[in-house]
């Protein structure tokens, strides 16, 4: 019940851990990438490498559970249905696609942009939920 | 709701401080967009220093 007792900190604490996540991120797909192009690794180990930028991804979703965790009840309504919202354009454009793929051509997507539009569809269901309750 | 808030002179954001949740949460209880807990509806019960049922009516509109 006091979460908002401790908002801003449990929001300044969800934007630090993130923002170490997101650096720790972009240095580790770096490393790894320069790694595999260098032709150091081969095998097994490349495809360790190539996994290795999901340890700091994991960190940011731990934060991002932290301050779900940490909402008061109502900014946790809003972000339940966002998660869900999201959840569900991405599964059932994924399954529309995979139905579209069996049935005529489509361009081949790589699914490392499931992510970024399960990350993009919350954000906007999330804005889109808060001007709705607000209008 | 907003009537014993403004009874006091609170602000929605001071209310919320007052019983640990978001500015939002108020407005929305207050315009009875959310159905608050049964822990938050004691909460403001307590910073209004009245009885849950003073504050709130199951069977009314949303003041």
């Amino acid at each position: 019940m006091m979460a908002a007792d401790r908002k801003p900190s449990a929001n300044r604490r969800y934007v630090v851990h993130f923002g170490i996540a997101m650096i720790a991120y972009m240095l580790v797909l770096f490393g790894s990438i320069t790694a595999i192009n260098n032709g150091e690794l081969s095998g097994w180990s490349a495809g360790l490498a190539s996994l290795t930028p999901l340890i700091p991804a994991f960190y940011a979703l731990r934060a991002f559970i932290v301050r779900i965790r940490e909402m008061d009840e109502y900014q946790r309504r809003i972000a339940t249905e966002a998660i869900l919202w999201a959840s569900g354009i991405v599964g059932f454009a994924s399954f529309g696609y995979g139905f579209l793929a069996g049935a005529v051509e489509v361009p081949e997507i790589s699914l490392i942009w499931v992510l970024p539009a399960l990350a993009g569809s919350f954000g906007v269901a999330q804005c889109y939920l808060y001007w709705r309750e607000n209008r | 709701m907003r009537v014993l808030r403004a009874e006091r002179r609170w602000s929605q954001a001071e209310l919320g401080e007052r019983v640990g949740v978001s500015r939002q949460a108020i407005n929305a209880v207050e315009t009875g967009k959310h159905d608050p807990s049964l822990t938050l509806a004691f909460a403001l019960a307590h910073a209004f220093e009245l009885k849950i049922e003073d504050v709130f009516d199951p069977h009314g509109e949303p003041d």
